[in-house]
């Protein structure tokens, strides 16, 4: 799975760099159709093509009977509970593709989170950087209200100033520290426990714009696999480390849909995937 | 409680999208498409229950303020079985022979009759009466043609397909501005018009000359007389690699298939659609799909490709609807369905295509009313055929196709009209529904010549399976009425019923020979009789002409453009004549009557539409018919010939040899003088109303009789 991140994330920064210094709607727009046209040929091959196309005929029919016997209420309550059992059908016919498609969909949409979810601090904005650790050994661990304070420091890069000390808080084992940006850039914060160094990236955004979309990542986890499926941005923590996940606090962004409205990125490439879906499912041949 | 199990998931799919976080759920474009259309649906069908509660007291009211009051009726249900053309002689002894025990059963309950058909016993104009209780004198359907009176070429009687004349010009595009104009030529109200009138729903099934569809409270799917996509009656289409030897005389169009130097199994060509009304033209240029057929004559079968199709086709087997579509336009397409066949895959290649169906799913032409009934039909039950005379008689006529798949085509439609029929009855809790069954008729047409052995057409042939078509097809009407009765409750009636009954077609009259030979028909000098449609005839010295399947004309001065009898007592004199000599008319070659009699239009028809038919009828003799020449207007050749085609059986004969039957599942209060005539009062008596007074019928049933059945 590292592996796969890895790959992943080099293979979506080389991919995405060029527009890094764009609008995102232009990156999403063309990841949409692609997705669209992707999500097309899996539909094509992994569904029952013949067996969606019935259903959506019955399903038709069976709105049209409502209108043709609005004068019988009982004919019309008839006709609408067969269109929920063509539903159920169409559902579960849509179930098939839909399987195939999660695990593709999942790696790409997690990969675009990380470029387009966040936004970047700002120079001089403030952000809190929590290290979670792992639970204590059950000998060490005096209960949580008292345990000691672990040996965990910060070194923080030039550009990036810590503010305050590592405050402790027992019951969480989390140790948090307050930064601010000084300067913009991509700069990696070192965390020392037991001996160990652990690095966290930390974004910066340019004031005067520049290539800001770029990968960022609000937390580092450890390798378990929903987390590593999840959380992609950053090689996971190492199991069995001290450290359990390392967060920086980023805000959620939101892109220009064309100038329209501000809209989270997810619902633009749902909306535009569909569109080129719908659009273009005729010249693949495709019944939806 | 499955309904309970249903909607228990229902609501728990429900609640699962709902809770689910946008993000979340949204895995894709799939997952997108289906929740997303499942959703749409689900709201869809959640407003309409809603709307459906809050308008129905509304519709309500407004039904019974605009129209009047339902009436007291004596059924709850009516239900009209046509079986066209199934024949009274043959059904009773089929009967006597046990073989029709539904039939038997359903005269021993109710009652068994033969019912009068019309003059002429011919399906539009039988059906027609069947609908409005009038003569042809009120409803205004003779024949299947008529002709037009300044250039006595022939038109359709039931419907006048206009063309569109006001376009706005667009570059090489021409946008039309109106609908072309379609209309009825049937008059007087049918019975589910005056039923609607009085809220009673109706469904109406394919009942010959319903084309355009009639407006009324209730559906309709329209029958005899729709046209192919190309606007025929059906134009058949023969792509073929052998040379033009015999052109195909009736209802088909060859075409030539060549491999175009892409190797000798591949063919590229186009399959064409009606004209393109979006451009200019006179005529427009038609539309076209493209079309290629690969052919593995080894494995004699062939790949067919058209519009988004691919179709595999193994040799003689018909495959299933395929569609085609037109572009017309940007964003404009035409919609048609046909089925294939390959007929040969040898050092030749022929491939098959019936006549373009008008698409039900997608109609070019009003063909159901309300409109979207046939689309809701197609939808519910999948393709059908719309094509007025779907059951292609004149591939089978021409030898293009084989007897096997004229069997196959005419029940598979046999089929899809009684998927529609049960579920139209299935849906319907008051009021009547008429469905008319077609095949009886087409497969009696062309299987007759197989019950006799020394009918011209069946000369040379083995008769031995063939011989027992008509029979099993009886036997799978009677299937047909014992699963209708079995739907129906107490206080439903059934009448099953036929509009004609069938006869013998082995000789061919061309009364068009007989006239010229007596000097009532005149050629032009430069003309010899063989053209069609009387072109060659010199108007000016023609008396009389004989055109369609019945009818004979007189060229009456002031009605024929070039008519030169006068109307009155010449005209009289001249039917006199004509009736004379044809009173009992030999064919000294066979030593036979030929024509039984000739009536006198004025005597059989009254009423205002009266003066549009034929000046007389012709009562041929079991055994005769028009001949094909006279029927396409040739003049030369014999009077008398010998029919040699697979349509070999017709009904087309004095209207006394061939009465058809009528069951019904309750006693008659009548004698045994039932009449097509007597059906449309029938209906509405049942349903408590009066007939109206150009119904010139009576109901068969006294509704005294019936015990407040269906208040």
């Amino acid at each position: 799975m590292s592996l796969l991140n890895a790959a992943l994330r080099a293979v979506f920064d080389v991919a995405l760099g060029p527009f890094a210094a764009l609008p995102p709607i232009v990156p999403v727009t063309i990841v949409a159709l692609v997705s669209g046209i992707f999500a097309l040929l899996v539909y094509r091959w992994t569904s029952n093509q013949a067996a969606i196309a019935a259903v959506k005929r019955r399903l038709f029919g069976h709105l049209l009977e409502v209108r043709l016997f609005n004068d019988d209420l009982r004919a019309v309550l008839a006709a609408q509970l067969r269109l929920l059992r063509e539903n159920l059908t169409y559902l579960r016919l849509n179930l098939v593709p839909l399987l195939w498609m999660i695990v593709p969909f999942m790696l790409l949409i997690a990969q675009l989170q990380f470029h387009y979810g966040y936004d970047g601090l700002e120079v001089g904005e403030r952000t809190l950087l929590v290290v979670d650790l792992a639970p204590a050994e059950p000998a060490a661990a005096g209960g949580d209200q008292t345990a000691p304070r672990p040996p965990v420091e910060l070194e923080a890069p030039a550009g990036v100033a810590a503010e305050t000390a590592g405050v402790w808080v027992p019951s969480l084992r989390q140790v948090v520290w307050r930064l601010r940006a000084d300067e913009p850039g991509r700069h990696e914060l070192v965390v020392r426990v037991d001996g160990g160094e652990f690095t966290k990236s930390l974004f910066v955004a340019d004031p005067e714009g520049g290539a800001s979309w770029v990968r960022r990542s609000p937390t580092r986890r450890r390798a378990a696999i929903l987390d590593q499926l999840l959380y992609p941005a950053e090689p996971s923590l190492p199991r069995g480390g001290p450290i359990e996940r390392i967060d920086v606090q980023y805000g959620t962004a939101a892109i220009s849909f064309f100038g329209l409205f501000d809209v989270h990125w997810l619902i633009a490439f749902l909306i535009l995937s569909l569109a080129f879906a719908f659009a273009l499912r005729n010249r693949f041949g495709v019944t939806l | 409680m499955p309904v309970q199990r249903l909607v228990t998931a229902a609501l728990a799919l429900l609640a699962a999208l709902f809770a689910a976080a946008p993000a979340a759920a949204y895995i894709g474009p799939g997952a997108g498409f289906a929740l997303m259309s499942s959703f749409l649906v689900l709201l869809a069908t959640v407003a309409l229950a809603f709307l459906s509660l809050l308008a129905w007291p509304v519709r309500t009211l407004w039904r019974v303020v605009r129209r009047k009051k339902p009436p007291k009726a004596h059924v709850k249900r009516l239900v009209f079985v046509g079986l066209d053309g199934q024949d009274p002689r043959l059904t009773e002894r089929m009967m006597k022979e046990g073989k029709l025990p539904n039939f038997q059963r359903l005269h021993e309950q109710g009652s068994y009759r033969r019912i009068a058909s019309t003059y002429p016993a011919l399906s539009p104009v039988a059906w027609s009466t069947f609908a409005t209780g009038a003569n042809p004198g009120k409803h205004n359907i003779f024949d299947f043609l008529d002709r037009d009176l300044r250039s006595y070429l022939p038109k359709l009687s039931s419907a006048h397909i206009g063309r569109v004349e006001r376009f706005l010009k667009l570059g090489k595009w021409k946008i039309p501005l109106q609908k072309p104009e379609i209309r009825m030529l049937r008059r007087s109200k049918p019975f589910w018009t005056v039923l609607g009138e009085r809220n009673v729903w109706s469904t109406v099934l394919r009942v010959p000359i319903t084309f355009p569809p009639d407006r009324f409270y209730g559906a309709q799917l329209a029958a005899m007389c729709v046209p192919d996509l190309v606007g025929s009656q059906g134009t058949f289409l023969l792509y073929t690699t052998r040379p033009a030897a015999d052109a195909i005389r009736e209802g088909g169009l060859r075409v030539p298939l060549s491999s175009n130097g892409s190797g000798p199994d591949h063919f590229d060509c186009v399959v064409e659609g009606p004209e393109n009304s979006f451009l200019e033209g006179d005529p427009p240029p038609p539309l076209r799909a493209p079309m290629t057929v690969e052919v593995d004559r080894r494995a004699k079968t062939a790949t067919v490709s058209v519009a988004a199709e691919t179709v595999e086709l193994q040799q003689g087997e018909l495959s299933d609807w395929v569609r085609l579509e037109f572009r017309a336009a940007p964003g404009v397409k035409v919609h048609g369905l046909t089925r294939m066949m390959l007929t040969e895959a040898g050092k030749h290649t022929s491939l098959y295509l019936t006549a373009i169906h008008i698409d039900p799913e997608k109609p070019a032409m009003p063909i159901s009313h309300p409109p979207y009934y046939a689309p809701y039909l197609s939808k519910r039950l999948g393709d059908f055929a719309t094509l007025g005379l779907a059951e292609d008689t004149t591939a089978l006529n021409e030898g293009v196709t084989d007897d096997a798949t004229f069997l196959k085509q005419s029940y598979d439609i046999d089929r899809e009209r009684e998927e529609m029929f049960f579920a139209a009855l299935e849906r319907l809790r008051r009021g009547s529904l008429t469905c008319v069954f077609d095949a009886t008729d087409r497969i009696q047409h062309m299987f007759w010549r197989y019950l006799e052995d020394e009918h011209p057409a069946a000369k040379g042939r083995k008769t031995g399976r063939q011989r027992r078509t008509i029979e099993e097809h009886y036997r799978h009407n009677d299937a047909l009425v014992g699963r209708v009765m079995e739907k129906l409750a107490d206080d439903d009636l059934l009448i099953v019923l036929s509009d004609h009954g069938f006869a013998s077609f082995r000789r061919g009259v061309n009364l068009n020979r007989w006239l010229l030979d007596h000097g009532y028909l005149a050629l032009r000098e430069d003309a010899d009789g063989t053209e069609e449609w009387l072109e060659g005839v010199d108007w000016t010295r023609t008396r009389a002409y004989a055109l369609g399947l019945a009818g004979v004309f007189l060229n009456l001065s002031g009605r024929e453009a070039g008519g030169i009898v006068e109307p009155g007592e010449e005209a009289r004199a001249l039917k006199g004549e004509l009736i004379a000599a044809w009173d009992g008319l030999r064919d000294e070659e066979r030593s036979a009557v030929g024509i039984n009699a000739a009536f006198d239009a004025e005597d059989l028809y009254t009423g205002p539409y009266r003066g549009n038919a034929p000046d007389l009828i012709v009562g041929y003799n079991d055994g005769y018919r028009v001949s094909w020449d006279c029927a396409v207007g040739v003049v030369a050749g014999p009077v008398f010939s010998d029919n040699t085609k697979a349509w070999s059986g017709d009904h087309c004969v004095d209207p006394r040899l061939v009465p058809g039957i009528f069951f019904s599942s309750r006693p008659v209060d009548r004698g045994d003088d039932l009449s097509l005539l007597d059906m449309a009062p029938t209906a509405l008596a049942l349903f408590g109303i009066d007939k109206p007074d150009y119904m010139e019928g009576e109901s068969v049933f006294d509704p005294a009789g019936f015990e407040g059945a269906a208040a």
